[in-house]
Order: structure tokens, then C-alpha cells, then sequence
């Protein structure tokens, strides 16, 4: 009953302060503050930017009091009215430039292309969007690229901003086909800076696709001088080394290719990518053994959770050429039971769910549960999609730097949180900045991994026909093996001449085999046998 | 007179719709032996039977007689000197290779389907045709330094080209990279 009493008076309470509200507040503060905003603080904001106010915040920002001069260019760029114009989009200029020396990137966007759209002056025009580009590139935010591109002439852009603009340019004329076009603006952000690592990686590339790889080659080994006395787990350096070595695969030099893959770190973020394709040289020059024992580690528990089908078919076409059959049925039953029936999820999740939302929801999820297992907590896969693609789509370089740039977003939040009590207009400017980015770098995500999830399918979709084939020549190998099994028994006697217990050999003893391995041992384990395929033959 | 005049006309008429008749066949009848002769060539070519080395099989796309030599291997067993030599025919050979009757009556092969299937009913020999094959000028001598996987494609019997994809370059892979400079690690 009590509990009752206090409910009913509380709400009374409650119903009474609303009603109050709106005469509590002035009219003007009504009308001009959100009511999360303290009474105090909304008055000191309110105040109408004094003339002085343009010139102490230009001293605030000479001494890199970046918040207080934030504060004031706000003020002088958004809440004055006896102003001219010129200086408000001045202020908004600067307003920018000290977001971006608060770390609040995102924010200052938007101060920056009021000014670059509605400045008279050209310089300030100028300034604003060279500012843009820098930031565009840093987020990487291609509609704001286009807009700073669009806007700007070349030979009024600063010579850092002209670098970047150089590679975007040189970018452009690539993904339209014009290869030799961009690799001549590749060229001049070379010219400019010749230590420009962005730039001499692009150019590699570009020479890889004109199938010029020698040529890449060069590049990729110029950019790992610059980067060779840095740690071994830099993802650069490891860039440079694999880059190398798959300069040395294209030109068909399997043996440099191989030194080059061996030199990625085993815990370097490459690693695992460079695996396969090591097994893939290896295989090239048929050193079939090696790149069996480079699928291996793919295939061990710590890498499993990867969506990786082009490995299976890869051990599967290995294990028939050295005519271990039964081994590569085994291969194909594991293809089958974790891609062809996720394929059906997959494609069903992906067509009746067009909604962005939806995908961004599992995502989300997987990051979760990715979190979980890297904290050693007891995960439970609550993904509609097989987690061990969601996963792989968040180490997507796409996908991976847009979750970065929504992490980033997280802590510029935080740090408006942080000022909050201090500048609280500001801080309530750059929240809804923030959250209306958050809502559409999330629909980028979504859309960025559905669209590597599609790729993947299609991937899929070839490497399934492949496994068929596959399993049609292992049955017709089995079949053969079997036959030669049944009509040559004089050749399992040949097996039997090993069955004694010990035996010593080059130095070597030799124990038959009781069904147990040792892990760390695995590489001194050795096997006698007849080679199958010489029985067939 | 006028009767002896008419059936004049019309025999004359009718023999020659008969000839004219009977061009049109002949040459329908041509038409449809060169398609057949032509996708049984393609398929012998394509496929590397597994008797006949690289060199042989070059050398059977660019003449008839080869093809007609190498697909006779099997069925005829001529005499073979060597495994890595040209099959050749000399001049007293009598292959019936254009004949009608020489070509087997299915449908061209599929892309798909295996060639091991169609090739022995490819070429019927008589038992009274003779073969001398020429080895002298085709000899090769010498080793390989570097085997290639393609070499070991064709040594084995199973289909590898339709079970494998070979990986000629890790440009996709290698596109991704550019990431790695926005994110400034």
C-alpha cells in the first residue's frame, strides 16, 4: 500500500514539474536551447559573440588553447548576428582547423565545407578544402572526396594536400580502367615527395595489373628499404615483403617468391594470407609435400575460423596428386559440410533481408562474440550468418577501416562528453554530427560487407563446381587403387617388411606406428610406404 | 510428232531436277561429313590422350595424318619406336580419314564430357592397311631442369584443367593492401 501511495505521489510530482516547465524556462532560452542543456551554461552560451570575441580566439588558437578558441570561433561562426560574413566564415574555418587538432575529425567537417561553400574569399575557399582532403583521406570518406575534388583547382592545392590529391586522382583513373593515366598521377605524388610510401605502393599495383610485374617488383622492394628497420610486426613492412614476393609469383619466379613469403612473421597480421599463397607457389613448383605442410597450419584449430574454401580445394587437388584418396575424401566431406551447406544461409540471409540494418545488427554481434574469445570468455555464436564468415568479413580492409573510423567516432563522443559542462553548445553541435555519421558509416559497413559477402558467394559458387570435379576423379583414383588392391596382393606384403619393432637406420630409429602423435613432434615423425601413385602406374 | 516433242521436253526436264536433285544432296552430305570430321579433330586435339606425349600432340593438331596416327594407337597398336616421338605417316598409308564411314556417327563431343568415351570408336582401320611410321627427325634428347606443373598435368590421367584454377596472380589480394595506408599503422 505504501509503495502505492509514493508511486501515486510521485507521479503527481512528476505531472505537476511538467506542467511548470515551460514558465521555468525564458522565452528565449526556450527557443533557442536543448533542454539537456544546464540553465547556467545556456546563458553564458547565449551571449552574443562580442566584436573581441574573433580576435581572442585566433590568440587562443595561436597558442594551441584548441578548445577555448573551438569555443569562441563557434560562437562567432554560429551565434552572432551583429557580425559580417566574412568573418563568420572565417570563424568557421578555424572553427574547423581547432576540431581537428582536438581529434575531432568527423565534427570538423562540417565548419569546413560551410566556409569552402559559402566563403567569398578565395583563399579561404582554398585553405578549407586542401583541410578537406587531408581529412577525407584520413577517414576516408569518398563523398566527401568528391566534393573537395570537384571544387578545387589543381594549381591552387598546397603540396601536401597535392600528393594526396595526386593518388585519389591517380585512384580515380584506375578503378575506370585508364591504368597508364593513373600511374602517371602516381608519378607526380612521387615527384613530389619520393618517400611517399602510399604512392610507390599504388604504382606497384598498377604495374602488377598491366602485367608488367618486374616492374612492380622494383617499387615493392623500394618501399621495404624505406620500411626494413622498422618492427617485424609492421603491417606496412609485412605489405612490402608479401608484395614482393607476389611481384616474383606473377613473373613465374616461384623460387624468390618462396624466400620472400618466408620472410611474414608468424604473428604478423599477413601471416595467414601469405600461408596460402606460399602453398600455392610451393605447389607451382611442385614441391607438393611443402605446400601440403603450409595447408596444414591453415587447416590446425587457431586458424579454422576463417572463411577459406580456396585452401580445402587446393589440399584436396594435393592430396589426389600424391594419390592419397581416402585423405582427400575426407577433405571433400569437410568442404561440403562447412560451405555447401552454408551456401543456402547465406544466400537466403543475404536476398530476403535487403535491409542494412539487419546486417549491420550481425556484425555487430560477431564483434561481440569476436570480443568474448579474445578475452578468453565463454562465446556463444548468436549470428543468423555462420560466424566464420562474419568474421572473416570483419578483417575486410573495407570493412576493418570503416569499424575503425566507428570506433574513432565513439571516442570523439567521448571526448564531447568530456567538454560538455564546459562548452555545452559545442558539445551538442558535435554530437549530432557524430550521431548522424555513426547512423550512415554503419549503412556503409552494412552494404561493404554484403557486398564482399556476395564476391565470396560467387567465389563459392566456382570453387563448388571444382570440388565436384574433384570428387568425380577421387571416386574414379579410389576405384583404380582398389583394383590394383585386389589384383596385385604381392604388394601390401611390401608394407609388411617395415612391421618389425625397432629398427636403425642413417642414424635414425625407427618405432611402427601405435595411434597416438605428439603435436610439437609432428615434424620428426616419418613414414615408410610405397608411393600409390607407383602402384598405379 | 507433237506427243514424240513433249516427252522430249519432259524427260529432259526431269533428268535435270533429278541431277540438280542430287547435287544438292552430294554437297548437304558434304557439308555435314566436314562438321564431323572437324569436332572429332578439335576433340582429339583438345584432350591430351593419355598415350600420346605434348610434342605428339602438337604435332597431330597440325597435320591430319597424325590426328588419323595418334587416334589409330589405340585400336590398330601400330609399331611404336619410341613414347616421346611423333607419329608420321609415309606415303603408302591409306587412312580413310575424310570417308564417312571412317568418322563415328554420335554428335560432337561436349565440352564437359570426358573424350576417353568417344575416342576409340574414332577411326575404323581394315585389317589388309599398312603403317610405316617415321621416328629419325622427331628425336628428342635431354632432360628437364625444372619440371612445370603443367608437364605433370599431362603425364597424369585425371582431368586437373576442369578440377583446378591456377592462380596466375594475387592482384585482388594485393588491391586490399591500399587500405593499409589510410588506416596510418
Amino acid at each position: 500500500m505504501k509503495v502505492k501511495k509514493q508511486k501515486k505521489i510521485s507521479l503527481r510530482l512528476q505531472l505537476i514539474l511538467l506542467s511548470l516547465l515551460p514558465f521555468l524556462i525564458s522565452p528565449s532560452a526556450r527557443s533557442q536551447t536543448p533542454s539537456t542543456v544546464p540553465k547556467a551554461k545556456v546563458r553564458v552560451a547565449q551571449r552574443a559573440a562580442a566584436p573581441n570575441d574573433y580576435k581572442s580566439a585566433i590568440d587562443f588558437f595561436r597558442k594551441k588553447e584548441f578548445l577555448k578558441s573551438a569555443v569562441l570561433f563557434h560562437k562567432v561562426g554560429y551565434k552572432s548576428e551583429n557580425i559580417n560574413e566574412a568573418t563568420k566564415t572565417r570563424a568557421k574555418y578555424y572553427l574547423g582547423l581547432s576540431l581537428v587538432n582536438l581529434k575531432l575529425n568527423q565534427v570538423a567537417t562540417v565548419p569546413l565545407i560551410v566556409a569552402a561553400k559559402q566563403s567569398s574569399d578565395p583563399e579561404v575557399r582554398r585553405k578549407s578544402l586542401n583541410m578537406i582532403i587531408k581529412i577525407a583521406d584520413k577517414v576516408d570518406d569518398p563523398k566527401l572526396l568528391r566534393f573537395a575534388l570537384e571544387n578545387l583547382d589543381v594549381s591552387k592545392v598546397s603540396d601536401v594536400s597535392k600528393e594526396v590529391f595526386y593518388i585519389l586522382l591517380g585512384e580515380q583513373y584506375i578503378a575506370e580502367g585508364k591504368i597508364k593515366e593513373g600511374t602517371a598521377a602516381f608519378e607526380k605524388a612521387l615527384s613530389l615527395d619520393s618517400r611517399d610510401l602510399s604512392a610507390m605502393y599504388r604504382m606497384g599495383v598498377a604495374y602488377l595489373k598491366l602485367n608488367q610485374p618486374r616492374r612492380a617488383a622494383e617499387f615493392f622492394k623500394r618501399m621495404y628499404s624505406y620500411l626494413e628497420k622498422r618492427k617485424v610486426t609492421n603491417a606496412q613492412r609485412g605489405l612490402a615483403i608479401i608484395s614482393v614476393a607476389r611481384a616474383n609469383y606473377q613473373m613465374k619466379n616461384f623460387a624468390e617468391a618462396i624466400e620472400w613469403y618466408k620472410m611474414v612473421p608468424k604473428d604478423h597480421p599477413f601471416y595467414r594470407e601469405s600461408q596460402l599463397e606460399l602453398a600455392w607457389t610451393y605447389f607451382r613448383s611442385v614441391k607438393f609435400r611443402s605446400a601440403l605442410s603450409t595447408l596444414e597450419t591453415l587447416h590446425t584449430p587457431y586458424y579454422d575460423n576463417f572463411w577459406d574454401p580456396e585452401s580445402l580445394t587446393l589440399r584436396s587437388i594435393l592430396l589426389m596428386f600424391i594419390c592419397q584418396a581416402d585423405e582427400a575424401e575426407k577433405v571433400i566431406q569437410t568442404f561440403d559440410r562447412l560451405y555447401n551447406s552454408s551456401y543456402q544461409t547465406i544466400y537466403d540471409f543475404i536476398v530476403a533481408s535487403p535491409d542494412p540494418q539487419l546486417l549491420w545488427q550481425e556484425i555487430a554481434r560477431a564483434r561481440a562474440q569476436l570480443k568474448k574469445i579474445r578475452e578468453r570468455q565463454p562465446a556463444k555464436s548468436e549470428t543468423r550468418l555462420p560466424f566464420f564468415l562474419v568474421r572473416t568479413i570483419l578483417d575486410e580492409p573495407k570493412v576493418r577501416l570503416r569499424l575503425r573510423l566507428l570506433d574513432d567516432m565513439d571516442k570523439e563522443k567521448a571526448i564531447l562528453e568530456i567538454f560538455k559542462s564546459e562548452t555545452p553548445f559545442l558539445s551538442e553541435f558535435g554530437r549530432k554530427i557524430i550521431e548522424k555519421r555513426t547512423l550512415s558509416l554503419r549503412r556503409d559497413i552494412a552494404i561493404e560487407a554484403k557486398n564482399e559477402i556476395v564476391t565470396k558467394l560467387s567465389a563459392l559458387a566456382d570453387f563448388s563446381t571444382q570440388m565436384e570435379f574433384i570428387n568425380y576423379e577421387n571416386i574414379t583414383l579410389k576405384k583404380e587403387l582398389t583394383k590394383v588392391k585386389m589384383s596385385t596382393p604381392e604388394a601390401n606384403k611390401e608394407q609388411e617388411q617395415f612391421s618389425r619393432k625397432v629398427f636403425v637406420e642413417n642414424g635414425y630409429r625407427y618405432w611402427p606406428f601405435q595411434g597416438e602423435y605428439w603435436r610439437d613432434e609432428i615434424g620428426n615423425y616419418q613414414y615408410f610406404g610405397r608411393n600409390l601413385c607407383e602402384t598405379l602406374e | 510428232m507433237k506427243h514424240w516433242n513433249r516427252s522430249l521436253i519432259l524427260g529432259v526436264i526431269l533428268s535435270m531436277a533429278f541431277v540438280f536433285i542430287w547435287s544438292l544432296e552430294t554437297f548437304a552430305q558434304n557439308q555435314k561429313n566436314n562438321k564431323k570430321t572437324a569436332a572429332t579433330k578439335k576433340a582429339a586435339v583438345n584432350t591430351k590422350a593419355s598415350s600420346v606425349s605434348k610434342p605428339a600432340a602438337k604435332a597431330a593438331a597440325k597435320s591430319e595424318s597424325a590426328t588419323n596416327a595418334k587416334s589409330v594407337e589405340k585400336s590398330a597398336a601400330p609399331e611404336v619406336v619410341g613414347e616421346e616421338s611423333v607419329l608420321e605417316e609415309v606415303a603408302d598409308v591409306d587412312v580413310p580419314l575424310k570417308d564417312d564411314s571412317a568418322v563415328s556417327q554420335g554428335p560432337p563431343p561436349d565440352q564437359t564430357s570426358l573424350v576417353k568415351d568417344v575416342q576409340p570408336q574414332m577411326v575404323k582401320m581394315s585389317k589388309d592397311k599398312k603403317f610405316k611410321i617415321n621416328f629419325e627427325d622427331e628425336l628428342i634428347t635431354g632432360a628437364q631442369d625444372k619440371p612445370e606443373l603443367e608437364t605433370i598435368f599431362s603425364r597424369k590421367k585425371m582431368n586437373f584443367k576442369k578440377m583446378i584454377r591456377l592462380r596466375e596472380n594475387f592482384i585482388n589480394e594485393s588491391e586490399k593492401g591500399k587500405e593499409f595506408f589510410r588506416e596510418g599503422i
